[in-house]
């Protein structure tokens, strides 16, 4: 689509030339140009920039730079708005255009947005409400079959035990992602500091990956914050250092690096899943070893997933280093 | 130890105070919030479980309905968001737990909320076969004393109130060292490894982890 500007000149152009034809004719119609006794040519080319071209060039002059100003008038306030737009969504708020501030023609179109967008925010309330009745439904059951185990003899038991707890987490993954999709709704998105979320993961899985033989620890590079839910984030980056603990060798270190900027990446001690691959697993849910120890297989989706809802992505490190990495697009001015 | 546990699933509720009279509770089971009202105003009891979405209200406000001097409260619920969780300790819960929790831990905080009252710096701290004497600043591993520095036994100690976490590094250093003292980077790096070497002279070898960036974890410890 050209711009508006190009358009207006180009029918000004046209009505510039149309109208010189026409003025023509009608002067020499009227001095008798056409006639057996036709004016000097000096007088005649007089009279042409006299009546012809004089005229037009004021009036069209005129016309285009009233037109140009008009245009950028409507511009601007367009401009406005598409501003006040990006810094809701920045601040991960819920937005309508306002009409007021925008000329009227624009507004069937700013009103099918509108709509558009309720209808959007609604589905993606109606989406978090459901998932957060599932996760409520599910955990009893879950409950119900963690004391059921309970009864069995404890090394019976562990493996299962394990097993219920990694559905209940998937379930608090599921509930996560569908509140990072509805910024409306109840769980207020805050700026969250990936210094800090990076540190905190790591404390939480340091223990375990111990137990494992492992070792995990954490680096910072000049992380940013970034707008977000902080639970969600912390949630996905879990997965990561989950899959990373998973695929490291025992004796081998696992490395959350936050930063550069509105990133967070999880190094491992293994080959490290090549752009290609990574696709697959997000695409199709499916876990990097195909094993069924613990976890379910949707986490990477689910992070990938919840790294969109936040306006970031989910990638591999590979080729300079093994391992995963979300990085956004978007973060918040530092602090003072 | 009497505990109520408030809780509508009834397979649920008889199968909890089965696994927690299996450690040594005696349970009752009321249904509703009017159930457990009756309940206790015939009998005391030592420690409350309670779901949060029963029948008939809100354990919430039922929480925040209850006298002053109640029994320690433990919310046992499928709500699981931050932001629920500062709800149900607001309203005057004592500790908070999501479903499903596994009744090893839910006997292990209900044992910690019963003994909180006076508990805040205990004569003796014992992780496994290790022992601290906080009054004494002596430690010993089974039978065997160790010989610590002043900044060696301070590590250990902070180490050993916290044994299912990484410490950060800030606490330790506030913890070992004064105010005024002046740190150097590696200074806790030759502390933890002088820590290490006695640890492991007494036979208690490979228990002081590093985590790279956050601070310091003890593993877990033989009986």
């Amino acid at each position: 689509m050209t711009s508006l500007r190009r358009m207006l000149l180009s029918g000004f152009a046209i009505v510039a030339v149309l109208g010189t034809v026409v003025l023509l004719i009608l002067v020499g119609l009227e001095y008798g140009f056409f006639s057996s006794t036709p004016p000097p040519l000096d007088a005649t080319l007089a009279e042409i920039v006299d009546h012809v071209l004089i005229p037009l060039l004021v009036f069209i002059g005129l016309s285009v730079i009233g037109s140009i100003l008009v245009i950028r008038a409507a511009t601007r306030r367009l401009e406005d708005v598409a501003a006040l737009a990006n810094e809701a969504s920045a601040r991960g708020e819920p937005f309508r255009a306002p009409l007021d501030a925008l000329p009227r023609e624009i507004h069937p179109f700013a009103e099918a947005v509108n709509r558009l967008t309720g209808r959007l925010e609604r589905h993606a309330r109606q989406q978090e409400a459901f998932a957060a009745d599932a996760a409520h439904e599910l955990k009893t059951p879950l409950s119900v079959l963690a004391l059921e185990l309970d009864r069995l003899p404890r090394e019976d038991a562990a493996p299962l035990k394990a097993q219920v707890q990694a559905l209940s987490e998937l379930i608090d993954q599921l509930l996560l992602l569908a509140r990072s999709n509805n910024p409306g709704g109840q769980a207020r998105q805050v700026p969250v500091d990936l210094d800090a979320l990076g540190q905190r993961v790591v404390a939480d899985m340091a223990p375990r990956a111990i137990h494992d033989g492992k070792s995990l620890s954490y680096e910072t590079a000049g992380a940013a914050r970034i707008c977000g839910l902080e639970e969600a984030l912390a949630s996905a980056l879990r997965t990561l250092v989950d899959n990373a603990l998973r695929e490291t060798p025992a004796g081998g270190e696992v490395v959350v690096r936050a930063g550069p900027g509105p990133q967070i990446a999880v190094l491992d001690g293994g080959a490290g899943l090549d752009a290609a691959a990574l696709e697959r697993f997000k695409a199709r849910g499916v876990r990097a070893d195909q094993g069924a120890t613990g976890g379910a297989g949707l986490g990477l989706a689910i992070a990938d997933r919840i790294a969109e809802a936040h306006e970031g992505e989910l990638e591999t490190c590979r080729p300079e280093e093994t391992g995963l990495r979300i990085r956004f697009t978007r973060s918040l001015p530092p602090q003072d | 130890m009497r505990v109520l546990i408030i809780e509508d699933n009834e397979r649920l509720s008889l199968l909890l105070a089965e696994g927690l009279a299996r450690r040594g509770f005696s349970c009752d089971a009321a249904g509703s919030l009017a159930e457990a009202d009756d309940f206790l105003a015939v009998t005391g009891y030592d420690a409350l479980v309670l779901d949060l979405g029963l029948p008939d209200g809100d354990g919430v406000d039922w929480l925040r309905a209850l006298t002053a001097d109640h029994a320690p409260v433990l919310v046992l619920t499928a709500r699981a968001s931050i932001g629920e969780r500062v709800t149900g300790l607001d309203a005057g819960a004592d500790d908070y737990m999501v479903k499903p929790a596994d009744p090893d831990e839910i006997a292990a905080r209900l044992r910690a909320l019963l003994r909180r009252p006076g508990t805040r710096d205990p004569a003796r701290i014992e992780v496994g076969a290790l022992h601290f004497d906080p009054a004494g600043r002596e430690a010993r591993f089974r039978d065997t004393p160790l010989r610590l520095g002043r900044r060696e036994a301070a590590l250990l100690e902070t180490l050993m109130r916290r044994p299912d976490a990484v410490v950060p590094r800030e606490t330790i250093e506030n913890a070992i060292y004064s105010w005024d003292e002046t740190v150097s980077a590696n200074a806790l790096e030759a502390v933890a490894s002088r820590l290490r070497r006695r640890l492991a002279e007494a036979g208690a070898g490979g228990l002081v982890h590093v985590v790279r960036g956050v601070g310091y974890y003890l593993g877990e410890v033989a009986e």
